[in-house]
């Protein structure tokens, strides 16, 4: 909704943080007001910037009614909302060289186009001028969802997204699973735009690679499935190494997938694409999630599979001790910045009983490789480390580490926002317990505008489009 | 002294007492102009802008507007700005109508 101020200004004025709960803008000089407006999916946020605006300033008056008047737009949400509007997931605001705004959008019709329609011309009797220009997508894009991760600040270029929702358990916040991603850019004046794609991945690269050790040992599995599809619905399938195999979804339950032998070892790693995003310079980079494990130790007579120190033997006085340690890294990629999880598992056995079990959760933000800060969590206490303490198990995109029946772990990537990805702890023990990681500061995160934020599962968070800085504590909660 | 001198000291006496009358300073009014517009009745001359502008305008084609317009503070939206509007007058004379681009 466009405001008239009485000093001559015009646009919108409301901005802050909207809560989807109260459906009010906490606005930045404190209250809240209310705005009409599509709900914004999501804590997606950008800034919308038409060249040549000169500043506008707020009047200490206009502060009081809650208004803040801006030389930019906010667009917010994954649906796209401006001047409370949905644009639509695909829709965008791109600022020709002649700095007119238009709505550019992805649109099917006889092929691929992007459409371009000029956004906010107000003249009564005037035809809306209009453009299309085909373009080319790969096969992909033709089934399951596309999105649009990020949109670089002028509008010239989004990243696009192919991707299937996967909501299996009831424990499990949907989780994306990508298929495609593309860069398409526009450049040059609405009726002779040129329109091209750039291809960043496809499926065989969503598992940016894979590697396990040869199965010496078979008391720890370290399942990688490569790749799971067809996942929406009650069957799926799933592939190792050139393996494919099918199953159905249990009733209610979680789904185990176990790698054949040849694909059960000790230690592994592998990592997959769980983003884009435009970083500060405009280039477009990749979200990218790793795990890795490693063995150390002597575990060759592990109790589960080689019972040495089962009851005969112990009667007879043979004892081993086996004492090893496991650690699994979890990681998510932004550009120059690393969010590290480690999960590490120690444990000794005498005489057929676990005698211990030290395992701890440490968390840590490396820029550059350097590391910025460290935190060390025990959060392993109650858990009991009985069997398979050394099983990861790939769950649609995240990793069971599996504790036994009544206490298991996952750590999972979750994106917030354009510019906001995080990692996700969650923990079954008589019920879910969620913990998102928390970052150390934000401030080594806020110069490559990468953030992430704790909150459990069911907030959302967004950053300041002009702090950068992030902003928690609503429910959900995005800038508009 | 006679009577005659009398008066004439009595005239000098009188001359002496009133000062001399300041000439007023001008306060910048309106200049004397001569209108040219005709008297009511007189034939219209068609000769421009000497005439003046004669009531009712009629607005005729060529309205213009600036490129810019008038736009929100954020340049999203854009509102027409008008920066010219051709009249002609009852005379049937052409009358202008100029507008300051928009702040």
């Amino acid at each position: 909704m466009i405001e008239f101020a009485s000093n001559g200004k015009a646009g919108d004025p409301i901005h802050g943080v909207w809560s989807a709960a109260t459906g009010m803008v906490e606005t930045p000089f404190g209250g809240a007001v209310t705005k009409t407006t599509a709900a914004p999916i999501g804590g997606d946020c950008y800034r919308i910037k038409v060249p040549g605006m000169p500043p506008v300033e707020t009047t200490t008056e206009e502060a009081a009614l809650g208004q803040t008047w801006l030389d930019h737009a906010l667009m917010s949400g994954t649906n796209h909302v401006l001047y409370g509007q949905a644009l639509g997931a695909l829709s965008w605001i791109y600022v020709a060289p002649d700095s007119t705004p238009w709505r550019a959008e992805i649109v099917s019709s006889s092929g691929w186009k992007l459409r371009l329609t000029r956004y906010g011309a107000v003249a009564a009797g005037v035809d809306v001028e209009m453009y299309e220009h085909s373009m080319t997508l790969p096969a992909e894009f033709g089934s399951r969802a596309n999105m649009i991760d990020d949109i670089r600040d002028d509008g010239s270029a989004v990243a696009l997204v192919n991707y299937e929702q996967w909501t299996a358990s009831e424990s499990v916040p949907w989780v994306r699973v990508l298929h495609c991603g593309v860069v398409v850019e526009v450049s040059g004046l609405a009726s002779e735009a040129l329109v091209s794609v750039t291809p960043v991945f496809d499926i065989d690269d969503y598992w940016g690679s894979y590697s396990t050790d040869d199965p010496v040992e078979t008391f720890g599995y370290h399942h990688f499935a490569r790749y799971v599809w067809d996942a929406v619905g009650p069957k799926y399938r799933y592939q190792y190494v050139g393996e494919v195999a099918e199953d159905y979804v249990p009733s209610g339950g979680d789904v185990v997938v176990q790698a054949p032998l040849s694909y059960q070892g000790a230690a592994g790693t592998s990592d997959m694409i769980r983003g884009l995003y435009f970083d500060i310079t405009g280039a477009i980079q990749v979200v990218k999630f790793s795990v890795s494990m490693a063995i150390e130790g002597d575990a060759s007579h592990d109790p589960m599979v080689d019972p040495a120190n089962s009851d005969p033997l112990k009667w007879y006085g043979v004892a081993y001790d086996p004492v090893w340690t496991s650690v699994t890294t979890y990681t998510l990629t932004l550009g120059d910045v690393d969010l590290v999880v480690e999960v590490s598992d120690r444990r000794e056995a005498r005489y057929g009983s676990i005698a211990e079990n030290d395992g701890y959760l440490r968390n840590y933000i490396s820029v550059d490789g350097v590391l910025a800060a460290s935190l060390i969590v025990n959060n392993q206490a109650s858990v009991t480390c009985w069997y398979y303490p050394a099983i990861s198990i790939m769950y649609y995109g995240w990793y069971w580490p599996y504790y036994g029946a009544s206490a298991r772990q996952a750590i999972y990537p979750v994106r917030y926002g354009n510019k906001c990805f995080g990692l996700v702890e969650r923990r079954r023990a008589g019920g879910d317990q969620d913990r998102h990681i928390k970052v150390i500061t934000d401030t080594a995160l806020a110069s490559a505008e990468t953030i992430s934020v704790a909150r459990n599962s069911r907030h959302y968070s967004s950053r300041d489009p002009d702090t950068g800085n992030v902003v928690r504590d609503a429910d959900p909660i995005c800038f508009v | 002294m006679s009577s005659k001198d009398l008066t004439a000291a009595l005239a000098a006496l009188t001359e002496q007492a009133q000062p001399v009358r300041p000439t007023p300073q001008s306060r910048g009014g309106a200049q004397r102009v001569v209108s040219a517009a005709p008297m009511p009745g007189a034939p219209a001359s068609g000769s421009g802008t000497a005439a003046g502008i004669a009531s009712p305008l009629a607005e005729v084609a060529g309205r213009e507007y600036y490129a810019t317009g008038w736009r929100t503070t954020d340049g999203l939206f854009t509102f027409p700005a008008v920066k010219k509007i051709p009249f002609t007058d009852a005379n049937g004379s052409p009358v202008v109508l100029n507008f300051l681009a928009p702040a």
